[in-house]
């Protein structure tokens, strides 16, 4: 009797094991939850994005002198699509490859030396690394040590090859790219992607990515501009409250149009840019100006850049800059020169014609330094330098505020 | 006694019910779950095991010292003793040893301060730089770096310089400052770091090739840094040679010497016989012009197996290089050297003939000397299997040897880690297990192994960490011991010498079978601040049983079938849809997945350089699992989960 008890109990413990019912593959398991859970707290506030600086920086919304670089300098093409000048160096991304010029000299990159596409749509610096980071339409490369190393939707965690910007916010590389919006973070390689079916962007087309304190915003092309807080996880959609195609319906009301084509954030200020016009957000209002009443060079807006609290657009009619207030438009003229015209809260109250001018009014992408702005056009680099002649000193000390 | 048999008796039919009829049974069981029909016998364990079933036994905590740095007085040396997670410090004068207070982690690469007030060592479990005082032995600051840090060095500016192997980066910490980290991008699995002369430029010399295709010729990176800056100055290839774990700037701060193993893993290994496969060579990387000279370190019939550690003589006449597999260290004429390296392209012929004209002399050390410096006229040698520091005269004569750390009996996996490094037992000895599996892991390379014609089942090489308890072994299963994997067999096709002893043999295997399975990767799934939880989705993913329709996957086709138990392989094989024309076979040993994200690339053949290649290879489809209906996050999150294994 008690053997067969002990039998009994015997074959129990042999079945339960064999089933895993004591749990040893659970334990296992609920191991890795509990680290996945552990490792990946929220981290502390980074920041208030809509606070107004303490500071003011200076920008200068007036320029007098251009000169411009071709292909006869060393650009590997007059199509000029990114720009990043940095001291003495200076970073071109073109339809042709990447070029740097450094003490005169040019180097380029293209396919063949790494790239992922001699398309290059976007430029941005690590600043922990150091390392360059360089958008193509096809992958995201990494410039580092003079050797690039580029990731693609295959062969990493890469949402898409189609890259149409990246920005860095001191820790992680930020990809815009037609299929969703990618975070690499270089320390981990470890990655995270949004799109339409993980966040509350509707559609995943991202066109341009701006990051601010403890937040993500990205500019999607017909889902307006959709913003991540970093620290909560949360995520807010700001769209065309019109949701009108061809007019904006109310001024002020929200996004001017829900065809982003880029984004851009400084000083407690969000840039929209669309092929509609302008929006600005304060965290509170949306402001929106066209070129009909504010006297942007054009509504067909391919890139904004926030300095301080200006912005610096590049659109299909030309180069201008906008402070909120004053609205100055460069515009080349057929004879050669450029024509300038300055709005102050969208009245015409100055227009000049200056000698040189931006290589094309197809512009593609600008960027502002402290006296002078790069403008990256369909026909060169340009270069402008703050004016001291036709307008006067006097006007760009004026601090924006 | 009744009461024992009653326990006993039970038991032991049990167990001859289950040896005679369980096979079948769980094989039945296996075809019912999966639905496949190929399998006909198999063991309840392989899948349902528990985690310490077969798994690594582990070693005794022998002394092993293996990283040496020398006071800059030349009057103590330091030696990690990893295994016992201390540091020893090493008096010349005295003549005497005194270990650190216990660090909790495994000491590794080891530095002196310029002005000799601090050490530094790599504490490779806890991810931090242990700064010591040298008198006291005791740890006064731990700073945090990467993962699993290899080398450490103090460099110009207050600069401390970590090669983190297991993030694959490198670590500049400025320690006069507000200890600052900076993390620099580096080849696969950084490990030595070299300081120039004037401390402002700092070498980083990677162990593993970068993955690459597996047709293309393997090279390994070596990361030139401005350490004040904080910023890569460049990335040189080493075209060929892989497994540099120590380098040398020459006084001038010119040239870095890299000892390495030139590997030419595209040829048909039978080439073995021909010296063609694995050789040793001297990597002198010219920093004026980028050019890279890979010197013969082998002799016309004699070979300096598995060179690991260099020094350089500070008045810039020697060089001595230390050789695990060879019991030998060698000093060689850096004039010379420097002569031929100019003349030499780095894609040319290896001639073992030119060995001669730099090499001075070799002179015998203990068992596997992994280390070596030069200080005040002394040469020092790290023995790691003899548990010893040894200090010779430049010429070679022996001056003294000490054992370093606690005495510990010998056994059999000691034995085994001494068979394992000895190349003795390869044609000329000139390699040893070591010099495809770096502390027992993977080379990352594929190997044209068997003997059935030039291009045919070409294999990656896998890692030997976590090996116990997953036979059967080899890429087909054909064998169903290391016994049987490391036998005769291994001899005629790999090593082309006698095979090992059948001691030795099993010294081997009890070795192989301590050896625990790498370290999971700690930062998977980890973006900055954003709480993505990657890695519990991406579980979900593996463990799915139903398509994101809603619709069933058949067993055969989950995740979590064939890699289940605690290796997360079912031990058996499995087509995948992975085989080609070349393949003698489409079926491959499904491999255990413990560590999975340090063993790239992926695939029987290397195919897949990243894990997510795994499944968007051409043509892949569902056969490796179903996959299709994940969208590209998903898939992320899969990777993130593995990369946690």
């Amino acid at each position: 009797m008690m053997t067969r008890r002990w039998l009994w109990i015997s074959l129990a413990l042999g079945a339960a094991m064999s089933l895993g019912v004591l749990g040893f593959r659970a334990g296992g398991a609920a191991t890795v939850a509990t680290q996945a859970t552990g490792s990946e707290a929220p981290s502390p506030v980074l920041g208030d994005p809509w606070a107004e600086p303490a500071e003011s920086r200076r920008v200068a919304l007036y320029y007098d002198r251009f000169e411009t670089l071709t292909v006869e300098d060393g650009l590997p093409s007059n199509k000029v699509t990114t720009v990043l000048a940095e001291g003495d160096d200076l970073w071109v991304g073109t339809d042709r490859g990447l070029a740097l010029r450094r003490g005169g000299e040019w180097t380029t990159w293209s396919k063949e030396d790494g790239l992922g596409h001699r398309y290059v749509t976007a430029l941005a610096r690590h600043p922990g690394s150091g390392d360059l980071w360089v958008a193509t339409l096809a992958g995201l490369s990494r410039l580092s040590g003079g050797e690039i190393r580029t990731y693609t939707q295959l062969d990493s965690g890469l949402m898409n090859d189609v890259v149409y910007q990246v920005v860095t916010d001191g820790e992680l590389v930020w990809a815009a790219t037609a299929a969703g919006t990618s975070a690499l973070d270089p320390t981990t390689g470890s990655w995270v992607l949004y799109d339409h079916e993980n966040s509350i962007m509707h559609e995943p087309w991202c066109y341009s990515i701006a990051v601010g304190p403890a937040r993500t915003w990205v500019g999607i092309w017909g889902g307006g501009v959709v913003e991540l807080d970093r620290t909560t996880g949360r995520w807010r959609e700001y769209r065309d409250p019109d949701k009108e195609m061809e007019v904006d319906l109310l001024r002020d009301d929200g996004p001017i149009h829900d065809v982003t084509s880029f984004v851009a954030w400084d000083a407690g200020w969000l840039w929209q840019a669309t092929y509609f016009g302008l929006s600005r957000y304060d965290g509170r209002r949306w402001r929106t100006f066209r070129k009909a009443d504010t006297g942007l060079p054009g509504d067909f807006i391919n890139h904004v850049a926030a300095r301080g609290r200006t912005a610096f657009l590049g659109t299909d009619e030309g180069f201008g800059v906008l402070d909120g207030e004053i609205a100055v438009s460069y515009k080349a003229t057929e004879g050669g020169g450029t024509d300038v015209t300055v709005y102050r809260n969208g009245e015409l109250v100055e227009s000049q014609h200056l000698s040189s001018g931006p290589g094309d009014n197809y512009v593609l992408w600008t960027h502002p330094g402290e006296n002078e702005v790069w403008i990256a056009t369909g026909h060169g680099l340009s270069r402008g330098v703050a004016a001291t002649g036709p307008f006067g000193p006097e006007k760009n000390s004026e601090e924006t505020s | 006694m009744r009461l024992a048999l009653k326990i006993l008796l039970p038991l032991v039919v049990i167990a001859a019910a289950v040896r005679l009829a369980g096979e079948p049974l769980a094989a039945r069981h296996v075809r019912q779950v999966t639905g496949r029909t190929d399998v006909g016998a198999t063991r309840c364990w392989n899948c349902h095991g528990p985690g310490g079933y077969r798994s690594y036994r582990g070693a005794r905590p022998h002394p092993s010292p293996r990283f040496l740095a020398a006071d800059p007085e030349g009057r103590a040396l330091f030696a990690s003793i990893g295994p016992a997670e201390r540091v020893a410090r090493v008096d010349l004068e005295s003549r005497t040893v005194r270990l650190s207070e216990p660090l909790g982690a495994t000491p590794r690469g080891l530095a002196v301060s310029p002005d000799g007030s601090r050490v530094a060592v790599a504490l490779s479990d806890t991810d931090q730089i242990a700064l010591l005082d040298p008198r006291e032995m005791t740890v006064h600051e731990r700073v945090a770096v990467g993962v699993d840090p290899a080398g450490v060095a103090f460099a110009a500016g207050g600069r401390l310089v970590a090669s983190n192997a297991g993030s694959q980066d490198i670590s500049v910490v400025d320690l006069e400052g507000e200890k600052r980290e900076t993390r620099l991008a580096a080849g696969r699995e950084p490990y030595a770091v070299a300081v120039a002369p004037d401390g402002a430029t700092v070498a980083v010399v990677s162990r593993i090739v970068d993955t690459d295709l597996p047709d293309r010729v393997p090279s390994s990176e070596i990361t030139l840094l401005d350490p004040v800056a904080g910023r890569v100055i460049g990335r040189v290839p080493m075209p060929s040679a892989h497994l540099a774990e120590d380098a040398a700037f020459t006084p001038d701060g010119r040239y870095l010497l890299v000892p390495a193993l030139r590997t030419r893993n595209l040829l048909p290994i039978l080439q073995v016989a021909r010296g063609w496969v694995v050789s040793s060579v001297l990597g002198v990387v010219d920093l004026e012009s980028g050019e890279v000279a890979l010197l013969p370190l082998n002799e016309l019939n004699r070979a300096f197996a598995d060179p690991t550690g260099v020094a350089v003589d500070p008045e810039g006449r020697w060089v001595w290089v230390a050789s695990g597999g060879s019991n030998q260290a060698a000093r060689l004429d850096l004039p010379e050297l420097l002569a031929v390296a100019d003349g030499l392209e780095s894609d040319a012929p290896e001639d073992f003939s030119l060995t001669r004209s730099y090499l001075d002399r070799r002179f015998p050390t203990a068992t596997n000397p992994r280390d070596v410096v030069a200080v005040d006229g002394v040469v020092a040698v790290a023995e790691r299997l003899n548990d010893s520091v040894a200090w010779f005269t430049p010429e070679g004569e022996l001056i003294d040897r000490l054992p370093v750390g606690d005495p510990v009996p010998l056994d059999a996996p000691r034995r085994g880690d001494v068979v394992f490094h000895d190349a003795s037992y390869a044609f000329q000895g000139s390699f040893s297990c070591r010099s495809c599996h770096p502390d027992g892991h993977t080379d990352g390379l594929t190997y044209d192994f068997d003997i059935d014609g030039v291009g045919r089942n070409i294999l990656l090489n896998r890692s030997l960490r976590g090996v116990a308890g997953t036979a059967p072994f080899k890429w087909v299963g054909l064998n169903p011991t290391l016994q049987r994997q490391c036998g005769p067999r291994f001899a005629m096709v790999l090593t082309r010498a006698d095979p090992f002893p059948e001691q030795q043999l099993e010294d081997l295997v009890a070795f192989l079978e301590s050896l625990p399975p790498p370290r999971p990767d700690p930062s998977a799934g980890r973006v900055a601040d954003l709480a993505v939880g990657a890695r519990q989705r991406g579980q979900e993913i593996f463990e799915r049983r139903v398509r994101k329709d809603g619709s069933e996957i058949p067993a055969a086709d989950r995740c979590s079938t064939c890699h289940s138990g605690p290796h997360y392989s079912n031990l058996l094989k499995a087509d995948v849809g992975t085989g080609s024309p070349t393949d003698g076979s489409s079926e491959f040993d499904v491999p255990h997945l413990t560590g999975i994200g340090s063993k790239a690339p992926y695939l029987h053949d290397g195919r897949a350089r990243t894990l997510e290649e795994i499944w968007t290879l051409p043509g892949v489809g569902d056969q490796h699992g179903v996959v299709t209906d994940l969208n590209k996050a998903e898939l992320n999150d899969l990777v993130e989960y593995l990369k946690g294994l």
